[in-house]
């Protein structure tokens, strides 16, 4: 039963409003795939036209063989945890817990030995007669997820669960579903506007923006190769330099006011036309460097120190233009002053270069 | 929160004990219940009173006691109530009918808003010519007076309220819950039974229990359509005062308001609210 799930090009509008654009991927069983990107992104309504709860304007759904684009919600085996975990507030934590259960005609003992079992799995044995407004927000969550994978579904579907969680329970909660997730071996789509979660949780992010794909990757690739501008600057912080592209002899040029990035040549621009590049402040050093690969180095002013505590930004002023670093403190004694001049340095492959 | 706790906060957030205008408010209040609640005083004082014509007040039961006697009002409150109910029934189903049409059916532009609008118009609209419709349109249709025609002029009277209340109740309700529902795999009737309907259940309750006070204590519709043996009683009540005031029409007014308020303490208690 490895179904994956595809979509092909699927595109909603509401109304004159285009949510989603042409957006095709697949998850493989078992995969834990994100859908990051800023709010009206349009993964919210992704996940829904998964979930049924949305029509596809344009494009289909399919899961495995089956082509699921127009079926009904109460026919998928697909289930969804909701953002506000919509917990039916009349009924107690077993009923809610054994309502899938109750739907596909289970009967009253199995239904409650499962609802018990499922319960011990999210750590909550034994709260089978609570009310639901007897519960905390963390505890709310984790029979939401109960509710959700008491019917084994293949493809589980989590609309930003951990957003309304306080930061260290959002902490705890992201390694226990990974580890969730893991064990069960369910595919899970994920929507979340938080880069950080998405990096910590995710096999593979797919980035939205305006309604399309800008970028899929696993969390490294996202991070360290973000390949258009959006994706370099919504996920972390980084140094974006537009300028330039010179070929020279065996390599190429980008020459962004001051300073000059060396790239590898690039076949889909031509000489003289502009291109941006991305650099990550905590990949640039201070005083030169003996790596393996091709190293970059400038020198510089430092402008402006920003200690943060276990970092420090430090501003670099290259003939005009500003490069912000990050340097680990060790010992504040040896962070730069104002003022002074300094050699800047990185391995060239750190630098990336956007196409968008 | 209720209108009352409104008012309470206003009242407390601008009375200081200490201010010399605490007086003067409480005084204020005092002397505005005292006028909404002066009238049904006087009926309930009267109730207890012995001497028919007398100018003396002393304290009987007697009239509450010849009431068991009094077939014509006993029969008038009978009906009264079973007209209640069926209003009840009726009035509420069609309410949570026109509810979900209003909030949730796909209207074309524009239409929805007027949809609204036509549901509670009639709110503003005088009663009497309610009545004098329902009286030509049932004596044309051969039926005349009686329980149908009151019956329906109910319905049509306590119809936008409890449209009003079941109304608030669709609007704020969580559509999550019936996409998680759906999502576990109810179908669109068992969804509206198992989530839809419970998450309703205070407003419903409500709109049913104010549909039947509404009823019950209608006068200018019944007083209308009623006849041939079908008198609801606040018409019977009427037909007695005009002559003269018999003390057990005290006595009948008083277990009419005991009703009314024991189902209105009943809806403001479900409500929760």
């Amino acid at each position: 039963m490895a179904s994956t799930l595809h979509l092909d090009s699927v595109t909603k509008d509401f109304g004159d409003v285009r949510a989603v654009e042409g957006v095709s991927f697949d998850v493989e069983q078992g995969k834990f795939l994100t859908l990051l990107g800023p709010s009206g992104c349009g993964k919210t309504t992704t996940l829904r036209m998964i979930a049924g709860f949305e029509t596809p304007t344009e494009g289909c759904v399919r899961l495995g063989d089956t082509d699921i684009t127009a079926q009904e919600p109460y026919r998928r085996p697909t289930s969804m945890v909701f953002q506000n975990y919509a917990l039916f507030p009349h009924k107690t934590v077993g009923e809610n817990v054994g309502f899938g259960l109750k739907m596909r005609d289970v009967p009253r003992d199995e239904r409650s030995d499962r609802v018990a079992g499922m319960l011990e799995l999210i750590e909550l044995p034994g709260i089978e007669d609570r009310g639901i407004d007897e519960l905390s927000g963390g505890q709310q969550q984790r029979v939401a997820l109960a509710r959700a994978l008491i019917t084994e579904p293949e493809v589980l579907l989590l609309d930003e669960p951990l957003g309304a969680l306080d930061l260290k329970l959002r902490k705890n909660m992201q390694v226990e579903l990974k580890n969730l997730q893991e064990e069960l071996g369910i595919t899970f789509v994920y929507v979340t506007h938080d880069q950080e979660e998405a990096l910590t949780m995710s096999d593979e992010i797919i980035i939205l923006n305006d309604g399309e794909i800008e970028q899929r990757g696993t969390p490294t690739e996202i991070y360290e190769s973000p390949r258009t501008r959006f994706v370099a600057e919504f996920i972390g912080d980084t140094n974006l330099l537009d300028g330039t592209y010179v070929e020279n002899g065996s390599g190429a040029t980008v020459e962004c006011g001051g300073v000059d990035v060396p790239i590898d040549s690039f076949s889909a621009v031509t000489d003289g036309q502009s291109l941006s590049v991305s650099i990550r402040p905590e990949k640039i050093e201070l005083g030169g460097r003996t790596g393996n690969g091709t190293t970059v180095t400038v020198g510089g002013e430092v402008k402006d120190v920003i200690y943060q505590g276990n970092v420090a930004k430090v501003h670099v002023d290259i003939d005009g233009t500003e490069l912000v670093l990050e340097q680990q403190v060790i010992d504040t004694v040896n962070l730069p002053t104002p003022g002074s001049e300094c050699t800047l340095s990185w391995d060239q492959e750190n630098t990336n270069v956007l196409t968008g | 929160m209720s209108v009352a706790d409104g008012i309470r906060d206003r009242i407390g957030s601008s009375s200081d004990p200490n201010d010399g205008a605490g007086g003067g408010l409480k005084l204020a209040a005092l002397l505005t219940y005292l006028f909404l609640y002066g009238p049904i005083l006087v009926v309930v004082v009267m109730s207890f009173d012995a001497g028919r014509y007398g100018l003396r007040w002393e304290f009987t039961t007697e009239w509450y006691a010849s009431l068991a006697t009094r077939s014509d009002l006993i029969g008038s409150l009978w009906l009264s109530v079973q007209i209640g109910i069926v209003v009840m029934i009726v009035s509420t189903v069609l309410a949570v009918i026109a509810a979900f049409g209003l909030s949730r059916f796909d209207w074309p532009k524009r239409k929805g808003p007027i949809a609204t609008y036509l549901i509670f118009v009639p709110l503003t609209l005088p009663l009497i010519i309610y009545g004098i419709g329902l009286f030509v349109f049932f004596t044309r249709l051969g039926i005349g007076r009686g329980f149908l025609p009151i019956v329906v002029g109910h319905v049509l009277y306590a119809l936008p309220f409890a449209t009003l209340v079941v109304g608030a109740g669709v609007i704020d309700l969580d559509r999550s819950l019936e996409e998680a529902a759906m999502d576990l795999g109810a179908d669109p009737l068992t969804t509206f039974r198992e989530v839809t309907l419970p998450a309703l259940m205070p407003n419903i309750v409500a709109a049913a229990l104010f549909s039947f006070t509404l009823s019950f204590d209608e006068f200018l519709i019944s007083f209308f359509v009623s006849g041939s043996g079908a008198v609801p009683l606040p018409v019977r009540i009427w037909g007695m005062v005009r002559a003269d005031i018999e003390p057990e029409v005290y006595a009948i007014s008083v277990v009419v308001l005991a009703i009314s308020i024991a189902v209105a303490a009943l809806a403001t208690k479900l409500r929760r609210f």
